[in-house]
Order: structure tokens, then C-alpha cells, then sequence
């Protein structure tokens, strides 16, 4: 997808953001005020997100961009890395920080390690750092400062 | 009294506190998501055994360390410690990637130091005086004031003033989230119960700055990125008596920022930093220079967050009144060990108020000690391979954006941030204005309500209190300033482009 694009596509997804908050800002009961009550600066504000939303779409439609492109992103690259944070953070209760930890931690590097430094000893330092470091963080935060990360399997 | 106070701290038992406190906060000051209030929080059980001093001292060690250590992650890891590093970053990355990380370092501590100094001036000399002073503060002189701050985004906007507006409105609505604290109204809940105490600072922070790092990582990889261990050459603190002299200007200035919007409750350092920075690239000769590692954004950036913590202990001490949410921990503190502070305070307590002056002045002074002796470890560490590296630090992030206040949300709401600034980095859209909006908002909207309270519903009353209307009236000259300079530069920029094409 081209730069302009895709940048289109952002600004238009700011406008129906905005549209949208706008919108759900027209519902916002007044509350218990003498004055102005707590819908005044949502529905202020969403609407200055909207207008100017819609000005910076309109700019982007008749500007070409001259800003520069980071073209080595990569949508899949993205992608993956949000879906492992994602389901990192739905086992974080279930299984516990110290299980759910070690399998992020895990795959987060094996999917950034660049190809030059992929080795069995890359990989080893890993494993041994995967299943460490959460036990570390874990042990430390529970008996010095006495806050009990979540512990699912391990409880 | 001044002098007992001194000597009651000239043991070995409270250096000792004040150096464990020094290095735990620059810990967590200096790990993304783990913050200075996480560490005072975390820390205040263990002081409930000690003297009154020796646990007071401890605490505000914390916060020295806590909030100078933000500068070392900011600086190394473009990820700011504490959000009171936001500005660091933007010349301070910049330093890091020319191989002056050792530069900067120096430059961030050094100045750290100095803000720190200036603040504890302000405490011991004119401490009572400020405080009366900001007891006028009403709803219209806040109200003012935040709103002045936020013209200051104008030097933040970089080359799109549509784009940082944007970036400032959308702080602003986020901050509005969850039930209103004037009224009860429920706000852009759509449904979600988790969603009604609105989004925290935190993890916002950490989805914009940390997430958003790692997401760029895993879009991006790591082919091709240089794994040599970062330059740490250093001279001094890096700085030379000519470039000290050059920037007593900026550093007085973004002391009395600090200082003076360290005493305004609710505003404190993740603010200072921000609007020292934007008034720094202001007034700057060569304005162009900032954002491209110069060491003027540093010092204006630490030197105004560090002095806003003396600022901060002004009303704390003299009338009793919590600057934020360390300071609230603090007189928590104060209060379980049977100190009242107020204005009585310096009279019935004189020598613990002294002796805790002194423990905040021996705690800078540890600061720097540590800070500098630690350059070569930091960047040491901080320069192990970044597929290493950054899944640590989101563990860690995870941890201290979990452990403020124990809720899965919070995590939650760090990655649908940390998705928005992924994005906002990708389209070019700056943070900061965001970071400012957000951290200003529930201030400018509480003192607006309340404002239009007092005036029934008349908004030139606030135009009426001596102090708001000068601010405001201010307000409005930089932003037609400001406008009038955007309009200079678009119509330079058509300009060009039409002569461009008319070459062709």
C-alpha cells in the first residue's frame, strides 16, 4: 500500500474515531451541576476532534506527503507481535505472571531475533533467560516489596 | 534549629536509609513502568518501623532517585523512565544515537542535580511566601494556567500544527473517560464497568512510549541494526564551562517552571518537563536545533522535572497540601508517624523540618554521586541486544503497570495505547502534545466547571481574577503568535512549491 494511502486510511479512521465519540458525547447526561455538568467538555472536545479530524483528512486528500516512510515495517510483523501481547495478557490470570511470562518472553525474542544471530546457543540463552527472569522478577516483587503478581496454575 | 536539623541527619543510620532509598528509586525511576510513586508506594511499609526521620528521608531519597533515574531509560532505551522524562527523550535519543550517550547522561544528571538544588533554595528560604502565594490560586487562576501550558504544544507540533492539535485534543478526550469528578456523569463508558474510572497516566504512558517501541520492533525487526555496544565516552559531566555558561539562561528558567508548577497541585513534573521544554525551544536562538540532540532540550527537561519536586514539597510541608501523588504518599508517611505539616509545622516540629531539608539535600547529593558513578553500568546493561532487551522491559512493564493499582485494565489499556502510538509514530503525528493534553485535562476541566460554578455560567469572569486574566490574555497573544507564524510558513512553503514547479 502506497504511503499516501495508507495515510488516508488513518486519517480517515481519526474522523470516524472522532465521529463516533462525538456521537456517544450527545448521550452524556449533565450529572449533578449548577453549571455546566460533565457532558460540557466531552461533547466540546469530541467535537473539536471531529472538526479538526475532518481538516487534516481533507489537508492529506490535497497534499501529497512529503513525510518520510518507514517502508521496512511490516504488516505481518506487527500483527504477530500484537497477537502474542494479546494472548500474553488474556493467560496472565488464568495461568498465572510466572507460566504466561516464560512463553511470552519465549517467542518475543525467537520473532525479533534478527536471522544473522540465529543459533542453538541463541536460542538456549533464551530458554534460560525465559524461564529466570520472570521467577526472578516474581520472587523479588513478592518478598521485598511484598506485591503478589498474579499466580494462576502456580497458587 | 537548622543546624540540629543538619546534624540529626549526620548518622549512619540515615545516610544509609537515604542511600537505599537514592538507589531503589533511581531503579525505578530508570525501569519503563516501574515509577517513583510505584516505589514510594511499595517502600512506605518498610519505613513504618523506623524514626520519623530516618522513613521521611527514605521516602523522599526515593523520589529524588525516582525522578532523575527516568532520564537514563529516556536517554538509552528512547522509552522515558517516569513521565517525568517525556522530554528527555527528544534530544536526548538523538545525542545517544550520534554515540554522545555519554554525553547526555552527563549533561541529564548534572542538571538533575542543579534542579534539585534550586528546588531545596526555594523550600528552605522561600517556602512560606510561594505557598501563600498559591493558596490565591482559585478555579480561574488554574484554569488559566493549564490552559496557557497547553499553548506551549505549538513548539511540540513539529511540522503539522493540524496534526499536534489533534494530538492534544485526543489527550484531552482520553482524560475525560470514566464518571466526571464534578457532577457523576458517566463518560464514554460504552458499557464497560472497567472503564469507569477512566484511563490512569501510567499506562498510558507506558502504551505510548513502551508498547508502541515494541510493536515498531516486531513491524520493523531487527536486520541490519547494529549490535555494538552503545559509546560511552564522557569528559566530566560533558558539558564545558562555556556550554554551562550559554545555558544559565535556560537552566534558571526551567528551574523557576519547575519549581513554580511543582507547587500547583495536580500539574508536578510530568508537566514541568513539557512546557520547560517547549519555552526553552522558544526563546531558543537556533529552535531548529532541538529535537535534532542538542543538550539544551536535556537541561531544560531535567533540570525543571527534578526542581519540581521541592516545588511540590512547599504546600506538602507549609500548609499540608499534597502536590501529587508521591507527595500524597509522603504525608501519608508524615501522618502514620504522628506529623501534622502545616503552617505550625516549622514551629513545633523545626527540628525534623530542618532535618528533613537537610536528608533531601545529602539525597541530591547521593543522587549525582550514584548517577555518575553508574554511567558506564547503564549504558552497559542498556546495550544488550535490543531482542533481548525489549521483551524485559515489557515484562517489567507489565509488572509496575499491574502493580500501582493491581488491575488487568490497566495492562489493557497500556496496549490499546500502545497500538494508537504505533500508529501515531508511523503517520507522523507527535506524542507529546498528547502526553500533555492527557496529563492536563481533568485540571482544565474540574477548574472550568467550577470556575463557571462561581460566575454562574459566566465565562468572562474569568477574565475578571487580576492573575487569570493576565494569563489569559497572554494565553491568546501566543496563540495568535502562533498562528500567525503557521500561516508565514504555509504561505513560504506554496510559495516554493509553486516556483518548484514552475522550474519544472
Amino acid at each position: 500500500m502506497k504511503k499516501d494511502m495508507a495515510s488516508n486510511i488513518f486519517n480517515f479512521i481519526l474522523v470516524m474515531l472522532g465521529a463516533t465519540l462525538f456521537i456517544a458525547a450527545q448521550g452524556i447526561e449533565t450529572g449533578a451541576a449548577m453549571a455546566q455538568g460533565g457532558d460540557f467538555m466531552p461533547k466540546l472536545l469530541s467535537g473539536i476532534w471531529l472538526g479538526i479530524s475532518i481538516l487534516n483528512f481533507l489537508y492529506g486528500l490535497k497534499i501529497k506527503s512529503e513525510e518520510k516512510v518507514d517502508a521496512s515495517a511490516k504488516l505481518s510483523g506487527f500483527l504477530s507481535t500484537l497477537i502474542l501481547l494479546a494472548v500474553y495478557l488474556v493467560l496472565l490470570r488464568p495461568i498465572g505472571f510466572v507460566l504466561a511470562s516464560m512463553g511470552y518472553l519465549f517467542i518475543q525474542m525467537c520473532l525479533i531475533v534478527p536471522t544473522g544471530k540465529k543459533s542453538k546457543r541463541t536460542y538456549g540463552l533464551f530458554a534460560a533467560l525465559s524461564i529466570g527472569v520472570p521467577i526472578a522478577v516474581s520472587w523479588i516483587f513478592a518478598n521485598v516489596f511484598s506485591l503478589i503478581l498474579p499466580m494462576g496454575l502456580l497458587r | 534549629m537548622a543546624l540540629e536539623g543538619l546534624l540529626s541527619v549526620l548518622n549512619f543510620e540515615t545516610a544509609l536509609w537515604i542511600i537505599v532509598g537514592v538507589v531503589i528509586g533511581i531503579i525505578f525511576g530508570s525501569i519503563p513502568g516501574l515509577t517513583s510513586t510505584m516505589g514510594v508506594a511499595l517502600c512506605l511499609p518498610l519505613t513504618f518501623s523506623m524514626s520519623p526521620l530516618n522513613g521521611i528521608a527514605m521516602l523522599i531519597a526515593l523520589y529524588v532517585g525516582g525522578t532523575s533515574g527516568g532520564l537514563i531509560s529516556a536517554i538509552l532505551l528512547k522509552i522515558p523512565g517516569t513521565p517525568s522524562s517525556v522530554a528527555t527523550t527528544f534530544d536526548g535519543v538523538p545525542m545517544a544515537e550520534k554515540g554522545e550517550a555519554g554525553k547526555a547522561l552527563g549533561v541529564g544528571i548534572l542538571y538533575s542535580f542543579i534542579g534539585t538544588i534550586f528546588s531545596i533554595v526555594a523550600l528552605i528560604f522561600v517556602a512560606p511566601t510561594i505557598a501563600k502565594f498559591a493558596l490565591k490560586f482559585g478555579p480561574y487562576e488554574y484554569f488559566a494556567v493549564c490552559i496557557f501550558a497547553l499553548t506551549l504544544i505549538g513548539s511540540m507540533v513539529g511540522n503539522n500544527l493540524l496534526k499536534g492539535m489533534l494530538s492534544a485534543v485526543m489527550g484531552i478526550t482520553f482524560s475525560l473517560f470514566g464518571i466526571a469528578a464534578i457532577g457523576g456523569a458517566r463518560r464514554f463508558t460504552f458499557g464497560f464497568e472497567e472503564l469507569q474510572g477512566g484511563f490512569q497516566l501510567l499506562p498510558v504512558m507506558i502504551g505510548l512510549f513502551a508498547v508502541a517501541e515494541i510493536l515498531k520492533v516486531g513491524a520493523t525487526g531487527l536486520e541490519g541494526e547494529n549490535f555494538k555496544t552503545i559509546s560511552c565516552k564522557i569528559k566530566g559531566f560533558g558539558i564545558t564551562i562555556k556550554e554551562f555558561k550559554d545555558q544559565s539562561i535556560n537552566m534558571i528558567r526551567s528551574a523557576l517552571i519547575g519549581i513554580g508548577i511543582g507547587i500547583l497541585p495536580g500539574i508536578g513534573g510530568a508537566t514541568s518537563n513539557l512546557v520547560a521544554y517547549s519555552v526553552a525551544k522558544q526563546q531558543s536562538k537556533n529552535p531548529e536545533k532541538f529535537g535534532t540532540g542538542c543538550i539544551d532540550g536535556i537541561i531544560a527537561s531535567e533540570t525543571s522535572n527534578n526542581s519540581s519536586i521541592g516545588g511540590s514539597l512547599i504546600p506538602l510541608l507549609t500548609l499540608g497540601i499534597p502536590g501529587d501523588t508521591v507527595t500524597a504518599m509522603i504525608l501519608g508517611g508524615l501522618t502514620l508517624h504522628g506529623i501534622a505539616p502545616g503552617p505550625l509545622l516549622f514551629q513545633t516540629s523545626g527540628t525534623l523540618v530542618y532535618g528533613i531539608f537537610s536528608a533531601f539535600l545529602i539525597a541530591t547529593i547521593v543522587m549525582l554521586v550514584v548517577e555518575y558513578a553508574g554511567i558506564r553500568i547503564f549504558v552497559k546493561v542498556l546495550s544488550a541486544p535490543k531482542y533481548i532487551l525489549m521483551p524485559m522491559i515489557l515484562l517489567l512493564c507489565v509488572v509496575g503497570t499491574y502493580g500501582t493499582n493491581r488491575n488487568m485494565f490497566d495492562i489493557w489499556t497500556a496496549l490499546i495505547f500502545g497500538v494508537l502510538g504505533y500508529f501515531l509514530y508511523k503517520f507522523n503525528v507527535p506524542q507529546a502534545p498528547m502526553i500533555l493534553g492527557f496529563v492536563l485535562g481533568p485540571t482544565i476541566e474540574q477548574n472550568l466547571i467550577r470556575g463557571l460554578m462561581y460566575s454562574n455560567n459566566s465565562f468572562f469572569a474569568f477574565f475578571k481574577s487580576p492573575i487569570a486574566g493576565t494569563v489569559l490574555v497572554f494565553t491568546i497573544a501566543v496563540i495568535l503568535y502562533t498562528a500567525f507564524k503557521e500561516f508565514r510558513k504555509a504561505f513560504a512553503a506554496s510559495k516554493r512549491m509553486n516556483a518548484n514547479y514552475d522550474g519544472q
